[in-house]
């Protein structure tokens, strides 16, 4: 479904992202980890089109992201991105039906059949009741299921979502990761996300990519590596199911810090060392 | 629910008006229902006043002559009501529809409620214009040189600001500040050499004025202002889609530059002509979509429109009141500023903060 | 030391000569006492309610200000200009200036640009006394000239005729020739006199409304203000006073154009305006972002009675030459009752009498 073909990517003269490769199949979701500066969000961006990499390639069903229009490429992926600003209190349901652009022609505005299917994605996310409410009055979990309902409505096959628990308390994770997990399921989805705490990798993705912040964002000189064994040549890490990416020696080499991973009633989990 | 239509007192606004969001059930049908209607009343009771002094009836009486080809009145009677009276009303309608709609799609593109149609260099650079066209180079006309300044100034600041292909919100409106700045520097240049005699001339253009609109004048620049409000509200939706935010926006498929930039020129168009036909008229833009949106909310969809409505009878009568309250000729940004000044503390006290950035 | 000069007694025929011989007298007299008495000096109040001592024949004053100067012109005190303003307009008046003073080219103009007074080219001239416009006491150009060169500064602002009456004593009274002062406010009165004798003859309902056009268009003449005098003097009525609102008593009011409409004048009357003539009012142009076709109504359009004082060094009625104003505006609005007067005789006679140059030509009288 997704190819990702040696992407370097960044911004200005600093180069975030490093010779990433790495392959999605139909129906995966993945997550993507790393330490803070690593490049996940670059990554997430320039597959969603929302940033253009300085060298390698994104195909998308085989076609190359860089030869596709945004209009054509939204119809199959949707991204949704960190932090939503709230300029104007929006109802939640005009805001999902702006996911319906790439379906409205150009001086038209959205119709029934629009306004039926996005109240429909609002009943998958149980979140119906919201349909008047604007935005401006809704708590952090009930807008960011909002704004997954609003790339939803988009009817996509590829989701990108960047960091869709920041911000929200335990309570709310559970309840968006929970309905991501289960409308990727219900509906097939193709889903990239990234996330910063790997438990969530091991409960949530079928596989994991984990990506190294880059030494020279901390000016240091690239050529040198920092610690014995550390590749600069490129940002990945590994790549593979989460048990065989999160491991002890990946987890030290990304972030920086010793885990254990212990079983508890079959669930992994990563734990600091004592 | 509290009946919006009594005295507007801080703490008697319904909590959905302070919130931003409009009235809410049958009220705001009724109000978005008047609004979209009040052009209609607010014409005929313009064409009914005036200081020549014509009788309602003689209004009628004159119209339905002219149009069945009879001679009945006075001619002076018939150039007074269908030659002065009947260009200044509709420019006036004209122009408040034009400068509010521009208002309302230029919050929406640059995400800000504070924002007027001036606030690119607009103003300042149509302002120069006229002063040059009035006192420096006389052979210039007036309402040409304002326009085309206008559009300079608004070029300059969107080319200042573009980096890479984008054009950054912050930095538009920033460069739209220095732009502003550069213009009224070169306009106080010009005031400083002008003789008093066209001092006079170019102070009163700059506070604004439809006294002098004539058919010939209108028909200079209607067409802009129709056919520029006309693309405004056919992409009005889209605007929906840019005001939750560039990111957003192209991940939905828009082409986000492409659009900023139709709106923005449209936007400026309609606003430099409007500026060129009256001068400056001060705060119009700014303060109509925020009376709309405190009736029927944020949904652009609703919003353009109504602003439209709502601009033309505010303005229209406005110049009533510049024309016929007193004797003299009144400037049109006094009144606009008398009345929208403390319209907009009161606004600015009553929506919280959540409703805006 | 100040020159006077010798004018021969005009054959203006209702000038009061006995009058004029004794005024001459007078005057020569006084300015053989001031050669005596170098350092006599005397004390006037300026139009702010400023008292100064100035030199009697101060020979440096600076003029920053043309209608006081032009007063100054009548009063002989050519030769005493060591300075002056940027003109406006000044290709009408150079001419003049030429003529009248033939030092003329020579004088330094202290570069001004609308309120900037150039200190230092100011100081070069040396200075007794400085005239300028101004309508308060403490203005920044005053305040600097005062306290860095200590030289006494003049402020002039007239806002009624009858202030021309003191401008020309005061100048009179620096030249040192007062009764040349009187001798001047009596020529213009005496001017006035004749043409009002006139006017005053024509019935009021044959007086014709007069519309004033200020540079705005829309800007007309209040009823208690000069124009309107000068309407009145010509023998023909302001529009405005048959208007029943209260602002018609104000300086300049700016009117819709409905109630120029309703007011219908018979005349239109425009000061001095580089881009309007009457035949763009009469054609109904479109100039200088104005569109007279709205205006083919009117009465005055109609009848092709739209003039302008299109000269406005010749036409400043807030100088001495309020007369040739008037004189022009009356022939243009009452053609039957002016119609055995001669403008350029007049003017001629007019400026032999007033700067001892004749028109059109500017040159020294015979």
């Amino acid at each position: 479904m997704l190819q990702i073909d040696r992407l370097s990517a960044g911004y200005e003269r600093l180069q975030v992202l490093r010779e990433v490769s790495f392959d999605v199949r139909r129906g995966e979701i993945v997550a993507l980890l790393g330490p803070n500066g690593c490049g996940k969000t670059t990554l997430l961006r320039v597959v969603g089109k929302l940033l253009l990499p300085a060298s390698g390639t994104v195909r998308v069903s085989g076609r190359d992201i860089g030869s596709t229009s945004q209009a054509e490429l939204s119809k199959t992926v949707a991204s949704v991105s960190q932090v939503h600003r709230t300029t104007f209190p929006f109802t939640a349901l005009d805001i999902l039906l702006t996911g319906r652009m790439p379906y409205i022609s150009v001086f038209s505005s959205p119709g029934a059949d629009d306004i039926r299917l996005c109240q429909e994605v609002l009943d998958w996310f149980g979140i119906r009741h919201l349909e008047k409410k604007p935005i401006s009055k809704l708590s952090g979990g009930e807008r960011q299921l909002v704004m997954i309902a609003r790339a939803l409505a988009q009817e996509p096959r590829v989701l990108l979502l960047d960091e869709p628990t920041t911000y929200l308390d335990l309570r709310n994770q559970i309840k968006v990761l929970d309905t991501i997990y289960q409308q990727a399921r219900a509906q097939d989805l193709t889903v990239l996300m990234t996330i910063h705490d790997p438990n969530q990798a091991f409960a949530y993705a079928d596989r994991a990519v984990l990506l190294r912040k880059l030494a020279a964002l901390e000016g240091t000189d690239p050529e040198v590596a920092t610690t014995a064994g550390q590749d600069e040549s490129t940002s990945m890490i590994a790549t593979g199911s989460p048990s065989d990416v999160l491991t002890p020696a990946n987890v030290a080499e990304a972030y920086g810090v010793d885990v254990d991973v212990i079983e508890h009633a079959h669930r992994r989990l990563i734990v600091p060392a004592d | 629910m509290a009946n919006p239509a009594r005295r507007l007192t801080v703490r008697q606004l319904p909590a959905t008006i302070r919130a931003g969001l409009g009235l809410q059930g049958p009220w705001r049908t009724i109000a978005i229902g008047l609004v979209a209607i009040s052009p209609i009343p607010a014409f005929v009771f313009s064409m009914m006043v005036g200081s020549f002094g014509i009788s309602g009836g003689d209004v009628f009486g004159v119209i339905w002559s002219r149009l069945t080809g009879t001679e009945a009145y006075e001619s002076m009677t018939y150039t007074v009501l269908l030659d002065i009276r009947l260009p200044r009303v509709i420019a006036a309608m004209l122009v408040g529809m034009g400068v509010s709609v521009s208002g309302a799609v230029l919050q929406g593109v640059l995400r800000n409620p504070l924002v007027d149609p001036y606030i690119l260099g607009l103003s300042a650079g149509a302002a120069f214009g006229a002063a040059l066209a009035i006192a420096v180079a006389t052979w210039l006309p007036v309402q040409l040189s304002a326009f085309v300044f206008g559009l300079v100034a608004m070029g300059l600041a969107y080319s200042m600001a573009r980096t890479g292909g984008r054009v950054p919100i912050v930095s538009l409106i920033l460069s739209g500040v220095i732009t502003a700045a550069i213009f009224t520097a070169l306009l106080s240049i010009v005031q400083i050499t002008a003789h008093e005699r066209s001092l006079q001339t170019i102070v009163r253009w700059i506070m604004g004025s439809f006294n002098a609109v004539t058919w010939p004048v209108l028909s200079q620049g209607w067409a802009l202002i129709v056919v520029g409000t006309i693309v405004m509200l056919l992409l009005r939706w889209r605007l929906n889609v840019l005001a939750l935010g560039d990111d957003e926006a192209r991940s939905a498929g828009m082409n986000v530059e492409r659009y900023k930039a139709i709106f923005i020129v449209s936007a400026a168009l309609v606003s430099a002509v409007a500026v060129a036909m009256a001068g400056i008229v001060a705060l119009v833009g700014l303060i109509v979509p925020h009376m709309v949106r405190m009736i029927a909310g944020p949904d652009h969809r609703i919003l353009l429109p109504l602003s439209a409505a709502l601009g033309a009878t505010y303005l229209v009568l406005v110049d009533d009141l510049a024309r016929a309250a007193f004797g003299v000729e009144l400037p049109l940004s006094i009144i606009t500023t008398l009345i929208g000044a403390p319209f907009f503390w009161l606004l600015l006290r009553t929506t919280k903060a959540s409703g805006w950035e | 030391m100040p020159s006077t000069t010798i004018r021969q007694a005009s054959t203006w025929r209702r000038m009061t000569i006995s009058g004029i011989a004794i005024g001459l007298l007078a005057g020569t007299s006084g300015l053989a006492a001031a050669q005596d008495a170098a350092a006599e000096t005397v004390s006037l109040t300026d139009f702010r309610g400023k008292t100064m001592d100035v030199p009697v024949g101060a020979d440096s004053v600076v003029f920053l200000v043309e209608n006081a100067m032009n007063t100054f012109y009548a009063v002989g005190g050519a030769d005493n200009i060591s300075g002056i303003g940027t003109l406006w307009q000044p290709a009408y008046k150079e001419a003049f200036f030429a003529g009248v003073d033939p030092d003329y080219a020579d004088t330094p103009v202290i570069a001004t640009t609308d309120g900037a007074v150039d200190l230092e080219a100011l100081a070069a001239t040396d200075p007794d006394l400085v005239v300028l416009w101004s309508a308060d006491i403490d203005d920044k150009d005053t305040t600097a000239i005062e306290s860095s060169l200590g030289i006494p500064v003049y402020g002039v602002f007239l806002t009624a005729f009858d202030d021309l009456t003191k401008l020309t004593e005061d100048m009179a009274a620096i030249v040192g020739d007062p009764a040349r002062g009187e001798e001047v406010v009596a020529q213009i009165a005496s001017e006035m006199a004749d043409i009002t004798a006139i006017s005053s003859t024509i019935p009021e309902d044959e007086r014709p409304t007069v519309y004033w056009m200020w540079g705005d268009v829309f800007g007309t003449a209040g009823t208690v203000s000069t124009a309107n005098d000068l309407i009145t003097a010509a023998g023909g009525i302001n529009v405005i006073e048959t208007w029943d609102d209260p602002a018609k008593t104000d300086e300049r009011v700016v009117l819709p154009m409905e109630t120029i409409a309703a007011l219908d004048p018979e005349v239109i009357y425009l000061w001095f305006n580089p881009e309007i003539d009457p035949d763009d009012i009469i054609n109904g142009a479109q100039v200088a972002g104005y569109d007279f076709s709205s205006w083919s109504g009117l009465s005055a359009v109609q009848n092709g009675r739209v003039f302008e004082l299109d000269d406005p060094f010749l036409y400043d009625f807030m100088t001495g030459r309020q007369p040739i104003a008037t004189l022009k505006i009356a022939k243009d609005i009452n053609p039957e009752a002016f119609a055995d007067v001669d403008l350029n005789v007049e003017y001629d006679e007019f400026f032999q009498a007033m700067y001892g140059v004749g028109y059109p030509d500017y040159q020294p009288a015979g």
